[in-house]
């Protein structure tokens, strides 16, 4: 706690201090003040963006750069969501990268130059659920700008690019609350398409996801990556392993389907048996284990039955880890004892 | 790197400028247009009630919600100064619960960035532990024999328990993290990023020890020469730090994108050993086997081994370099890549963790995985209608772990004796893939494409004696791929897709070996009746699943329809079957024994989803989905047909809408049925050991079905008092049932040698009830 309190103090500090100039301005009020200063900083962007829209010389900017073009019909009394992207960072005109309603639509000329009662064409670019303009496309805009940021470096030729999946089938740009980007409402984007993963995380075993301590991004690089499945790390191990370190090692005596790939023997979406189990141990053992430990046969497994007092199965309790504990790997060096030989993952 | 202008203007004398002019007329202008292109901020605050925390094991397993009553509190803080793009955000959830967690961050837009953040998470275990155990979360538990529990009598070998009673222990794990991270673009072209988490976790989890008092691990105690068999619940303790550093640059300049990095990961493990102290004569047990019926009072010698240390995962880290990046040589063609380099170590002391060490062995494992991943990615659009994509990836993970002898027991003729501990990490994947997707003016799209991967498997030492003969793998394994999948989209009414997969695998030239590095036969070819004959001399091989050949069909497809402006549909189907190849002789298959031949068989995955919406009208919404999933599970191993079929129905109903225009209500129902039945066969049933689960016919279904049902019904609803402030409410009524057998059946509970028992209440119920008030700023 102290660690955290002395993390927080610093951070505030540091904070308070590199925010010196731009609080001076933003505290010269109260919130009134605050919004005279947004309106002046959008009128002062205003003239400039529209010198060249013939036209619409009396329109001004509402929100972004060069934006009288749309809003002046698209403006808060007729599309009111569309002008919430001011709220976002896409909406900061101090960021000169920021882009205008044209950088992402195109010039749409058809659209914005379409007189009469008729319905317009449709802009150049729409992003809507069953818009006609081809994903790579919708997707162009996004990277003209986005392509170099470094957790995209790896989109192209990714599971979901091959699968024509657009950015906007995930993020909402013309909202504050993007859900994709929100741990908490992250799932059900994700869910629109991985249906069996919705029905896998409300399985009795399984990672707090529905509860929103966990989400498809902590694993997952949507964006394209170097693991297969779309893993944040280099593989399925790595990945685990950031939260799981504990199972990494390398042991002594090392159990070698768990450096292989944890889902050899684990679902992470959501099981019935515990520990996000494929299936209870000892059933999810046989699968490699085909040799020994038949229920009724001269074995291991039966010892159980006399040694637990009770009439049952290696199947009960925790199965065979009832004694393999260390089924992850042994780091003990212990080479005396004739028995419970950590090589079997005994201790 | 950011200069605050627009157009080439200092934006603050400017503004400051325009306020001066023109300030009293802007302040004239309506809020609503503010308000609507400036972040908020908000702050809820409630409380939430349940009615049954305690036996709401499955409802608070991580919600945090675990009291009879709990203070709700979120906050989420935004502010941006549009003349500087200078940012500071608070967003914190659950502030009164032991889940909560916040964020702090300031940034300079396009400039500089930091944050911090705090988690916590408190993992309650859903089970009950009835047990006389002390010391649990410690090194040194302390097993105390307590009474007997009912339904635990003297049929089962069990003569008398303790006097002392038992209490009841809820085990938990608690994460709490601290996380940092920053980024400054340095030069336009030139951004740097750090980042840093620190992770504590503490509590105990379930886990186990046993203790062995036969002459050898390969046989069981209730043989002759057996004294006494414990098997223990001993928590492992748990309180471990896990830390994750990574820095990089990213360079960005016109086509090529680039980032050179170092990722770090460290953990470490404040216990070494756990080493359980057992109080008093608790293995004073009364009929050691059924057999015999022969009392026993525990030898030393199993005493001593029951308390012998148990390792606790050791300290160990990783350290990665990589270089990733992406070059686009036209507007058509680009290319991606990864390399990265991991140095990975495990060299905790033994004596430092507890543990003593064989007379051969080093003060440490010394354990150095060395892993290089190569990953190159070509994407071509050679016509507008045709996208090409071309993949390879190569990685070598070389585990350079030095080899000793650990296994120094001394008994002559002991598969243990004299050998070796067995650096299993090392592989070498490559793979390369083709694909291409071709699209149709019509909007028809048809995708085909081909993938090879080859894995390549080093023996192991020749002196890791422990498995030889006993551990089968393949040095080399190949699987081909090819899919095609065949689109329509770009319809305003109907979308959707069908797709066709198919992979197999085969080992190479090598074959199957033993872990002596012994060529073998093919277990599944062979007429060695002694393979996989566990009376036999080579008896209880392993075959691991993951290096028999396989053949996997997957099936897939999607509909998406838009029947209306009012209703749509979706279906997503799946269907995948691994078929493990078998290539045995009729006579093979006569003589073997009961299931026939050993080993995976097939798996079996399906799953189908219906999904609708439909609008009632512009204030009503109502949707539902079902999914169905189906899993079999068909692994034959000696004298058992493990066939096990795992079958899921999940329905989701919701219903939102507006009552008034400031009144907004919903409902939420979500079940779940699941049922997991073992159609397996046994061959015989000897020494009367399957008679536990009485009324199970042999052979047949000699383990019971296990069912799972939950459901959560929700309603919630929002005032809007004003536009500033609202009142939430939200009710939820839970239910949990089971019938699942796993630590007790039938009134029999699954008994540790101690006594303790472990179970959870078989049917769970909750009402939660929350109330928030909610205030924007």
């Amino acid at each position: 706690m102290k660690l955290l309190t002395k993390i927080f103090v610093s951070c505030a500090a540091l904070g308070a201090l590199m925010s010196a100039p731009a609080a001076s301005a933003a505290d010269l009020g109260n919130r009134n003040m605050g919004r005279e200063i947004a309106k002046m900083y959008l009128a002062s962007a205003a003239p400039a963006a529209q010198a060249g829209e013939a036209g619409k010389a009396d329109a001004k900017d509402i929100v972004l750069r060069g934006d009288a073009k749309c809003t002046a019909c698209h403006d808060d009394a007729d599309s009111p969501q569309l002008l919430s992207i001011g709220k976002t960072r896409h909406g900061v005109n101090a960021d000169g990268r920021t882009p205008g309603c044209t950088s992402c639509h195109g010039d749409s000329v058809a659209h914005t130059g379409h007189k009469g009662s008729s319905k317009p064409p449709k802009p150049d670019r729409v992003f809507g659920k069953n818009t006609a303009t081809p994903a790579a496309e919708r997707n162009q805009a996004c990277l003209s700008c986005h392509a170099g940021d470094s957790k995209r470096h790896l989109w192209a030729g990714s599971a979901h690019e091959a699968r024509d999946v657009a950015c906007t089938s995930c993020h909402q740009v013309h909202t504050a609350h993007d859900k994709v980007r929100d741990k908490q409402t992250q799932p059900e984007v994700c869910f629109s398409c991985h249906k069996e993963q919705r029905a896998q995380v409300n399985k009795p075993s399984h990672h707090p996801v529905l509860e929103g301590k966990v989400s498809c991004s902590d694993c997952h690089n949507v964006h394209g990556s170097a693991g297969p499945k779309l893993m944040k790390r280099d593989s399925v191990v790595e990945t685990c392993y950031t939260c799981h370190m504990e199972k990494r090692g390398p042991f002594v005596h090392n159990h070698r389907p768990v450096s292989d790939d944890c889902s050899n023997c684990h679902m992470p979406h959501g099981t019935t048996a515990d520990n996000l189990l494929k299936a209870r141990p000892p059933l999810v053992c046989y699968q490699c284990h085909s040799g020994h430990g038949t229920p009724g046969v001269a074995g291991i497994a039966p010892a159980i039955t006399t040694s637990a007092k009770a009439n049952t199965f290696i199947e009960q309790g925790r199965g065979c880890l009832n004694c393999h504990t260390e089924i992850h790997g042994s780091n003990n060096p212990d080479g005396g004892q004739k028995l419970l030989p950590p090589a079997f993952f005994l201790r | 790197m950011r200069k605050n202008t627009i157009n080439g203007f200092r934006l603050l004398p400017v503004a400051a400028a325009i306020m001066l002019a023109y300030g009293q007329a802007y302040a004239e202008e309506d809020t609503e247009l503010y308000d609507l292109i400036t972040p908020a901020s908000s702050i809820k605050v409630g409380v939430g009630v349940i009615n049954n925390a305690r036996d709401a094991k499955r409802f608070s397993q991580y919600t945090g919600l675990n009291k009879s009553a709990s203070v709700l509190l979120d906050v989420d803080y935004n502010r941006r100064d549009p003349l500087t793009g200078f940012w500071t955000q608070f967003s914190a959830r659950n502030l009164g619960l032991d889940t909560r967690q916040f964020t702090f961050s300031q940034s300079r837009q396009g400039d500089w960035k930091y944050a911090f953040d705090y988690n916590e998470i408190v993992r309650r275990d859903p089970y009950i532990i009835h047990t006389g155990m002390t010391g649990i979360g410690s090194a040194t538990p302390i097993i105390n024999l307590i009474a007997l529990p009912p339904g635990a009598g003297a049929a089962n070998g069990v003569v008398s328990g303790s006097a002392l009673q038992g209490t009841d222990v809820e085990l938990k794990i608690k994460r709490t993290a601290v996380g940092l991270s920053g980024e400054k673009w340095i030069t336009p072209e030139l951004q740097f990023e750090l980042s840093f988490r620190s992770e504590d976790k503490k509590g105990a989890r379930l886990f186990g020890r046993a203790g062995l008092g036969s002459t050898d691990m390969q046989y069981r105690p209730a043989t002759s020469g057996a004294t006494s068999f414990a098997v223990l619940l001993t928590p492992e303790p748990i309180n471990s730090n896990t830390k994750l550093i990574e820095g990089k640059l990213n360079f960005l300049r016109d086509n090529l994108a680039l980032s050179a990095g170092y990722f770090g990961s460290f953990y470490t493990n404040s216990f070494g050993s756990m080493s359980p102290f057992l109080s008093g004569n608790i293995m004073n047990r009364g009929a050691l086997s059924p057999a015999t019926g022969a009392g026993a009072t525990l030898s030393s010698s199993v005493k001593q081994l029951a308390e012998s240390s148990v390792a606790l995962p050791p300290d160990n880290q990783a350290h990665q370099f990589y270089l990733t990046g992406n070059y686009a040589h036209s507007d058509t063609t680009r290319s991606n890549f990864k390399l990265a380099y991991t140095h990975a170590t495990q060299n905790e002391l033994f004596a430092a963790m507890g543990l003593t060490r064989s007379a051969f062995a080093p003060t440490s494992l010394g354990g150095v995985v060395d892993t290089t991943l190569a990953q190159y990615d070509l994407s071509m659009r050679p016509m507008k209608e045709l996208s090409v994509n071309a993949n390879f990836r190569y990685e070598d993970r070389a585990d350079k772990t030095p080899i000793f002898v650990y296994n120094t027991n001394g008994i002559v003729g002991n598969a243990l004796n004299n050998t070796t501990n067995w650096p299993s990490g090392s592989q070498t994947r490559t793979s390369a893939k083709l694909d291409g997707v071709y699209r149709f003016a019509s909007g028809y799209s048809l995708a085909m494409g081909g993938d090879w991967e080859r894995k390549v498997t080093p023996l192991p030492p020749s002196n890791t004696a422990l498995f030889a003969n006993q551990v089968l793998f393949r040095p080399v394994l190949t699987e081909y791929g090819i899919h095609a999948d065949a689109r329509k989209a770009m319809s305003e009414t109907v979308n959707g897709a069908v797709g066709f997969e198919y992979k197999q695998r085969r080992g190479g030239n090598g074959d199957w070996v033993t872990t002596n590095g012994v060529t073998t036969a093919n277990p599944l070819t062979s007429n060695t009746l002694v393979f996989f004959n566990p009376a036999g001399a080579l008896g209880n091989r392993v075959l691991p699943i993951m290096y028999m050949d396989r053949d996997r069909t997957k099936l897939r497809g999607n509909l998406d329809w838009q029947a209306s402006e009012k209703a749509s549909f979706q279906v997503v189907a799946e269907h995948t079957k691994d078929n493990y190849r078998r290539d045995f002789s009729a006579a093979l298959l006569a003589a073997q024994l009961m299931p026939t031949v050993p080993g995976a068989n097939t798996i079996v995955s399906d799953s189908v989803s219906l999904d609708g919406t439909y609008l009632i009208s512009d204030d009503w919404r109502v949707s539902g989905f079902w999914t169905y999933s189906y899993n079999r599970w068909n692994v034959n191993k000696a004298s058992l047909g493990d066939d096990t079929r795992n079958t899921d129905n999940t329905i989701g109903l919701t219903v939102n809408g507006n009552l008034t225009g400031s009144l907004a209500v919903g409902a939420d129902l979500l079940t779940t049925r699941d049922v997991t039945t073992f159609n397996n066969v046994v061959a015989t049933a000897v020494g009367g050991n399957i008679a536990g689960f009485a009324g199970q016919p042999l052979p047949g279904n000699y383990l019971p079905a296990i069912h799972y049902t939950t459901s959560k019904f929700n309603v919630h609803g929002k005032y809007e008092v004003n536009k500033q402030s609202a009142v939430t409410m939200n009710f939820v009524y839970q239910t949990f049932r089971t019938d699942d057998w796993q630590w007790g059946y039938n009134g029999t509970p699954f008994l540790y040698t101690d006594n303790t028992t472990v179970s959870q209440p078989m049917s769970q119920s909750l009402k939660y009830v929350a109330v928030n008030y909610e205030h924007k700023f």
